[in-house]
C-alpha cells in the first residue's frame, strides 16, 4: 500500500511499508542500491513527498514528510537470467521469488504477498527470444498485476527482446507440386497491464519467412521423330525469417527427373537480416525472400509467381515488436531501438 | 537461342548450412548485377570437383534465371509494336513497328502430301 499523501504519518506506517531497519532508525532508509542494469536506486523515486514529485533522500536530512506517497519498489529479475532464454512472463518470475525489494539491504524485507499499490520495475538486461508459433507469442510478457500496481519496464543496454522468425515454405515437388506457405514470425514484448517503458536496449519483432516456389513438370520432344520425355524440376524453398530463434530456410525436394534439375533450399534466417529464397530448378520457380527487417513490412515475399508451375506458397506474416491489450501504445523513453510494428487492443500470448 | 555470357557474384557463403547466396545477370545487362535479386543455392546443387565443373554448374544454375531476367526486361515505349501479321503486302508495314512472338504451342504445320 502507498503511504498517505498528507497529515500525520507514523514511523510504524513507514516500517509496515518498507520493513524495519536491521540497525538504526529512519536514516537507514537513505539507500543507494544497484540492481541489474539499475544503479543508485533510492527507496522510492519520482513520486514521493508532499508534492509527489521527489525521491526518498539518499543523503542528508530525511523527514517523515519525505515518505508521503511513497511505495515499496519491487525489481523483477530478468537481468541475471542468462542470455538466449525464451518466453518469459514477468509476473511468473515475481511469483517464483525472482525479485529484489529495494531497501532490503537495510531491512531484510521479503516480498509481500501481493503488489497492490506498489511499484514494480521489470528489469531486462539479457537476450530473450520468443519461439516459432503463433504470431502473438512473445519473448516477454508483463503478466497481469494486482490492482494499483505501478508498472515500469526498464530495458538495459544488454537487454534484448526478439520475436522468432518464421520458417520458409518448402519448394514444390518436381511433379507440379505447389510451393509451401511460410510460417509467421512471432513477437517481442507483450503488455498485459498498463505500464511505461524505458528502453536502452533492443525490442525487435520476429519476421515472416518467404513462400516456396512451385515445381514444374513438362514434356519435351513432342515432335514426331522422338518419343516425348517427361521432365520435372523442383521449386526453391523460401528464406527463413529473422528473429530469435531465426526461421529455417524452406527445403526444396530433391526429386527432379528427366532433364529437370533440383531446386535449392531457402537461406537460413538470421537475427536481423533478410534471407534469400532458394533458386528453383531449371523449370521450377524460385522461393520468396523472407521479410525485410524494418518498421513497416508486414510479411515475407510469396514464392515466385509462375503459372506454369504448381503454384507458389505465400510469405509468412510478421510478428510485432510490441503487442498491448491496452487501447493505446505505451509511453517509451530511452535511446534503444524498436524494430517492427506495434499493435494495440490485442492480447499477447 | 544462344545463351549469353553469365555473370555471378557470391554475396554470402554459409558453410554451416552449406549454401551460398548469389546474384546472376547476363554480361550485357543494362543494369548493375547488384540490382538483381539474390538467390540461395545449396552446395549439393553445385559441382565443386574442379574449377571447370564449378564454372559449368554455376552457369547451368544461372542460365534459367538470366533468361527469365531477359524475358522480363521492360520494353521501351519507343519499341512497343503491334502484334500480328495479317497480310503479306509489305506496304502495309512501312513505318510501323511489328512485334513477332515466338510460338511455344509446339503445333506443327499440317503438310498435305
Amino acid at each position: 500500500m502507498a503511504l498517505q499523501s498528507s497529515g500525520t504519518i507514523k514511523y510504524s506506517e513507514i516500517i509496515a511499508e518498507f520493513g524495519t531497519p536491521i540497525s538504526g532508525g529512519i536514516g537507514e532508509f537513505r539507500v543507494s542500491e544497484s540492481v541489474g542494469s539499475l544503479s543508485n536506486l533510492p527507496l522510492d523515486a519520482d513520486t514521493c513527498g508532499p508534492s509527489a514529485n521527489a525521491d526518498i533522500p539518499q543523503t542528508g536530512p530525511i523527514k517523515f514528510s519525505d515518505f508521503y506517497n511513497a511505495r515499496l519498489n519491487h525489481v523483477v529479475d530478468l537481468h541475471s537470467i542468462g542470455n538466449n532464454t525464451t518466453r518469459q512472463d514477468a509476473k511468473l518470475r515475481w511469483n517464483s521469488g525472482n525479485v529484489h525489494i529495494v531497501g532490503s539491504s537495510k531491512t531484510g524485507k521479503t516480498p509481500p504477498p501481493d503488489t497492490i499499490d506498489d511499484k514494480v520495475i521489470i528489469n531486462v538486461n539479457a537476450t530473450i527470444g520468443s519461439d516459432k508459433g503463433a504470431q502473438r507469442n512473445c519473448a516477454l510478457r508483463t503478466g497481469v498485476w494486482d490492482s494499483g500496481t505501478s508498472l515500469k519496464i526498464e530495458i538495459g543496454t544488454s537487454g534484448k527482446l526478439y520475436g522468432g522468425g518464421g520458417d520458409g515454405g518448402s519448394g514444390g515437388s518436381a511433379n507440379n507440386g505447389r510451393g509451401g506457405d511460410a510460417k509467421t514470425g512471432t513477437s517481442a514484448l507483450g503488455i498485459q497491464y498498463p505500464c511505461t517503458i524505458n528502453n536502452l536496449g533492443v525490442i525487435q519483432s520476429g519476421y515472416g519467412g518467404g513462400g516456396g516456389g512451385g515445381g514444374r513438370e513438362q514434356q519435351t520432344n513432342t515432335g514426331k521423330k522422338s518419343p516425348p520425355a517427361n521432365n520435372g524440376a523442383s521449386g526453391g524453398g523460401g528464406g527463413g525469417g529473422a528473429g530469435l530463434p531465426a526461421g529455417n530456410g524452406g527445403v526444396s525436394p530433391q526429386n527432379a527427373f528427366g532433364g529437370g534439375t533440383n531446386g535449392s533450399d531457402g537461406e537460413a534466417g538470421s537475427l536481423s537480416g533478410q534471407a534469400s529464397g532458394g533458386l528453383g530448378g531449371n523449370y521450377g520457380a524460385d522461393g520468396g525472400d523472407s521479410s525485410l527487417v524494418n518498421n513497416s513490412a508486414t510479411k515475407g515475399d510469396d514464392g515466385e509467381v509462375d503459372t506454369n508451375t504448381g503454384g507458389h506458397g505465400t510469405g509468412g506474416d510478421n510478428g510485432f515488436a510490441i503487442i498491448t491489450n491496452q487501447g493505446s501504445s505505451p509511453s517509451v523513453t530511452g535511446g534503444g531501438t524498436i524494430t517492427g510494428r506495434t499493435i494495440t487492443n490485442t492480447a499477447p500470448t | 537461342m544462344i545463351s549469353p555470357n553469365i555473370l555471378f557474384k557470391v554475396i554470402r557463403n554459409d558453410p554451416i548450412n552449406k549454401s551460398i547466396v548469389v546474384k546472376f545477370c547476363r554480361e550485357n545487362a543494362q543494369k548493375s548485377i547488384d540490382e538483381y535479386k539474390s538467390v540461395n543455392i545449396s552446395y549439393r546443387n553445385i559441382d565443386f570437383s574442379s574449377p571447370k565443373a564449378f564454372e559449368d554448374s554455376m552457369r547451368s544454375r544461372g542460365n534459367p534465371l538470366v533468361m527469365k531476367q531477359l524475358i522480363n526486361e521492360p520494353i521501351l515505349d519507343q519499341n512497343k509494336g503491334v502484334s500480328g501479321i495479317f497480310s503479306t503486302n509489305i506496304d502495309d508495314y512501312i513505318g510501323k513497328i511489328v512485334c513477332t512472338t515466338s510460338d511455344t504451342s509446339g503445333s506443327l504445320n499440317k503438310v498435305t502430301l
